[in-house]
């Protein structure tokens, strides 16, 4: 079934892609060409074939791991993406764990603090994490952490200096988890370093998504007779809480992270764009302003693979944390 | 314990990581650009490559436009000639010259470059057609052959598709071509690109042209910053030197920073608007004058491109070489709008136009949005259609679904006003960007004969290029909006930096660092 989600995905944005007014050769061949030069690209591109072939080349094609080629950069679609994709997936992966990290808890305070004034804080917070948009917030955090403290930098992945000087035993492209591994210490501190603003950006609209979740679902859970029963017992709220409560929230609160996270996939478009992260999002962004449309086409694959893969180990989590599910 | 000691040192050590970003980058000039270099072969390089090529390599020759002279100065050739008739061209090479590479400069690398640029269907490799052949003659002395008399001296300091590089390239692998280790002569040399993030050009010690002066920039970096903001930002923290394309509504906030500063220099640019002479109601030559006189010139640059427009005084920018404004263009009047409607015979029936513009461009979006109005006004309805160039350019290319109005902006490959006439006006059976669909013999022939004068005859070649202008005046096939400026903005300590249109670039030998 995957597979079809992801077939049938790609075979669309294909169509769209080719159907869209514009023409590619102009990307390609740069600005004023002459009739000759459109007329090599098109046979270069393969655009002279007949959009039934050109689909079953491509096809064919991404079965040996080919995507075809950037008309905007020029580069091998596969190597654009595959250098890309570790720097978005770090992004969204540290900021979803620093998200559930804060915002779990503080759900579940909420819950046992409900009506006070620390679960109106709570709430607050999560209502501030879910109106404030994303681009504004990372200007804002730009100038505050940068311009104003100069605590933070400003853009980018990692100084490319201390990059450079730098022999990673192993390179997988995620420098976070590379550095640590390799024992890189100034690398790694250097790369939180760079993560630290985006990440903080990316987080808040979670955050304040998963304080709702966990709270209202421990509010359920609160309610059910086995509580009431491990209050008789003599258990404090917080105790039956963190002792067995909790794992109730936790298949809701899973469902909404495996949404959640293919929404911060295809929300770095933004955070990736005025941090300048070379990720993903920044390529897309480039690629459709240009119409550069094989990377288009590339980039759908990609975030379609990532969403179904990840709803998928979403599935698989509830059969460790929901039994009954088997 | 331990632990806290432990997390107290990390936090120590992250603050100091924090703390020691913003600096001074002292002997390295940095230039945070929007886009990555997509192509590193300097044969077929066309876009944002010039920023690194030209510091990497040099033509044979460089024009110095930084004035209304124009002079052509000795580049790798130190001298040439030309024939009487301008079809053999002799230069004399520069000596002593080495590639990066070790590699000797001399006649057969001239060679080498001529003959494999002309191979390739990309790029600016057209502007050697008219190459008929390179003779060495010498080990510092070539002949160009050409089959019509074009200005070679011009062509061969052209931004893109002139840079002389090392023979080695024959043996080397596409990827290494691809990863920018073609061997120039400039002044720095190619060192490391980081995809999407960084290239890095250190000094080249054997330069011929010597390392004489005190303050040389021993690096230069390239960081690729897509957002204009966060480049802006750049430059103002002293992160960045020079930051390319910054929106002008963002400049505002640097008019009170003693740091920065902000300059413009006339380019070779200019933004205009084609009419489609075959396609109703803009077939109509009355109808097209009255689009023409609802056009606020002078008010759309003083308020729309501000310090990134001139106005125009002819079809091409005012600066380019062989230039001479026609006697006048039609002026803004919408009194004379309406009569000019009155005189088509269409005044009385219902007028619509499709006016097609470039959606990424906000001096396009406003001009559409006032020519929208005074349109309105004289009784014309405008269908406004924004869009990505690449898309108003396909359906501009097929009559049936082209507009009446299509925004565009045109530069020269090499400096000579014939660039704007062949591309733009001459009769084309399948338009390629004549998308005014203009065709007229006699305009035709001008053409070619204004550029054929333009090596011999450079006086007369002036005059036909007047009469053209003034031909497709009459004829009203397009209205001109702006000659654009290049806008610089860049740290106060940065001095020595010119303007010359002929180059879209930075050439770093020219400058240095030093506090006032």
């Amino acid at each position: 079934m995957m597979a079809g989600v992801i077939f049938v995905v790609v075979t669309i944005t294909f169509f769209i892609a080719h159907w869209l007014p514009g023409d590619p050769t102009a990307l390609w061949v740069g600005s004023h060409p002459t009739e000759e030069q459109l007329e090599v690209a098109r046979k270069t591109l393969g655009l002279e074939e007949s959009l039934g072939k050109q689909y079953i080349n491509y096809i064919s094609n991404i079965f040996h791991g080919d995507l075809g080629t950037s008309l905007r950069t020029k580069q091998p679609i596969t190597m654009e993406l595959s250098s890309r994709f570790s720097a978005t997936f770090e992004l969204v992966s540290v900021s979803m764990l620093l998200s559930i990290l804060i915002a779990f808890p503080l759900g579940l305070i909420a819950a046992l603090k409900n009506n006070t004034s620390i679960d109106l804080i709570i709430r607050g917070l999560g209502y501030a994490g879910l109106a404030i948009p994303v681009f504004w917030l990372g200007m804002i955090l730009q100038i505050v952490f940068f311009a104003w403290l100069g605590w933070f930098p400003l853009q980018g992945r990692f100084s490319t200096d201390i990059y450079m000087n730098t022999d990673l035993i192993i390179n997988t492209g995620f420098i976070l988890f590379d550095t640590f591994v390799s024992g890189e210490w100034a690398l790694f501190i250097n790369a939180v370093h760079y993560i630290s603003l985006p990440v903080i950006t990316m987080s808040v609209a979670v955050v304040g998504i998963v304080i709702r979740i966990s709270k209202s679902s421990l509010m359920d859970t609160m309610k059910e007779p086995f509580f009431t029963t491990l209050l008789s017992f003599g258990f404090s709220p917080q105790k039956a809480v963190t002792s067995s409560a909790y794992k109730n929230t936790l298949v809701p609160v899973s469902t909404i992270v495996g949404l959640s996270y293919g929404m911060m996939l295809g929300g770095t478009f933004l955070i990736e764009s005025i941090f300048d992260w070379p990720g993903l999002g920044q390529f897309g962004v480039l690629s459709i302003l240009t119409g550069d449309f094989p990377a288009i086409v590339g980039l759908t694959l990609i975030y379609s693979i990532s969403y179904v893969l990840i709803n998928f180990l979403i599935d698989m989590l509830y059969l460790i944390i929901d039994p009954r599910t088997i | 314990m331990v632990w806290i000691q432990r997390l107290a040192f990390f936090l120590l050590i992250f603050y100091i990581s924090c703390t020691s970003e913003i600096q001074n980058n002292g002997n390295v000039f940095v230039i945070a650009t929007y886009d990555d270099v997509a192509d590193w072969d300097p044969a077929t390089a066309y876009s944002l490559e010039v920023l690194p090529m030209s510091n990497i390599y040099e033509p044979l020759l460089w024009l110095d436009a930084s004035d209304n002279d124009h002079k052509i100065i000795p580049g790798l050739a130190t001298a040439y000639t030309k024939s009487k008739d301008g079809l053999v061209w002799k230069f004399a090479l520069r000596k002593n010259v080495y590639f990066h590479d070790g590699q000797y400069f001399n006649a057969d690398a001239v060679k080498y470059v001529i003959d494999r640029n002309k191979s390739f269907y990309r790029g600016a490799s057209y502007i050697w057609s008219n190459v008929k052949e390179v003779q060495v003659d010498g080990e510092h002395d070539v002949t160009f052959i050409l089959d019509k008399p074009v200005p070679l001296d011009r062509i061969v300091s052209s931004q893109y598709g002139a840079w002389m590089y090392s023979p080695a390239t024959k043996n080397m692998s596409p990827d290494s071509i691809g990863s920018g280790f073609v061997a120039g002569t400039g002044p720095y040399m190619f060192n490391s690109w980081h995809r999407n993030h960084q290239i890095e050009l250190v000094r080249n010690n054997t330069y011929w042209g010597g390392w004489d002066k005190p303050h040389y920039f021993e690096t230069i970096q390239i960081r690729v910053v897509s957002e204009s903001s966060t480049r802006l930002q750049m430059v103002e923290s002293g992160l960045a030197d020079y930051a390319v394309l910054i929106p002008n509504q963002l400049l505002d906030r640097l008019k009170n920073l003693d740091d920065v500063n902000v300059s413009f220099f006339p380019a070779w640019i200019n933004h205009f608007y084609l009419l489609n002479t075959k396609k109703h109601p803009t077939d109509n030559v009355f109808v097209r004058r009255a689009i023409a006189a609802a056009f606020d010139r002078k008010k759309i640059n003083q308020y729309i491109y501000g310090n990134l427009g001139r106005v125009p005084i002819g079809l091409i920018p005012s600066n380019t070489p062989l230039f001479i404004a026609p006697d006048s263009l039609i002026s803004f009047d919408l009194q004379k709008a309406e009569n000019y409607l009155k005189q088509s015979g269409l005044s009385n029936k219902e007028i619509n136009v499709d006016f097609s513009y470039v959606s990424t461009s906000e001096e396009y979006r406003l001009t559409a949005l006032t020519m929208f109005d005074n349109l309105r006004k004289i009784g014309i309805n405008t269908k406004l259609k924004p869009g990505l160039w690449s898309t108003n350019w396909e359906k501009a290319k097929n009559i049936k679904t082209a507009p009446n109005i299509i925004s565009m902006a045109w530069w020269p490959t090499y400096s000579s006003p014939s660039d704007w006439f062949f591309g733009l006006y001459e009769t084309q059976k399948n338009p390629l960007f004549n998308l005014s669909y203009y065709s007229n013999p006699e305009v035709d022939s001008l053409i070619t004969i204004a550029w054929e004068y333009e090596t011999t005859q450079p006086e007369i070649s002036k005059k036909y290029y007047k009469a053209i202008q003034e031909k497709l005046i009459d004829d009203c096939v397009v209205i001109p909006a702006s000659d654009l400026n290049v806008q610089s903005v860049y740290r106060a300590d940065i001095h020595g930096l010119r303007a010359n249109p002929a180059y879209s670039t930075l050439l770093i030998y020219n400058l240095e660092r030093k506090s006032d």
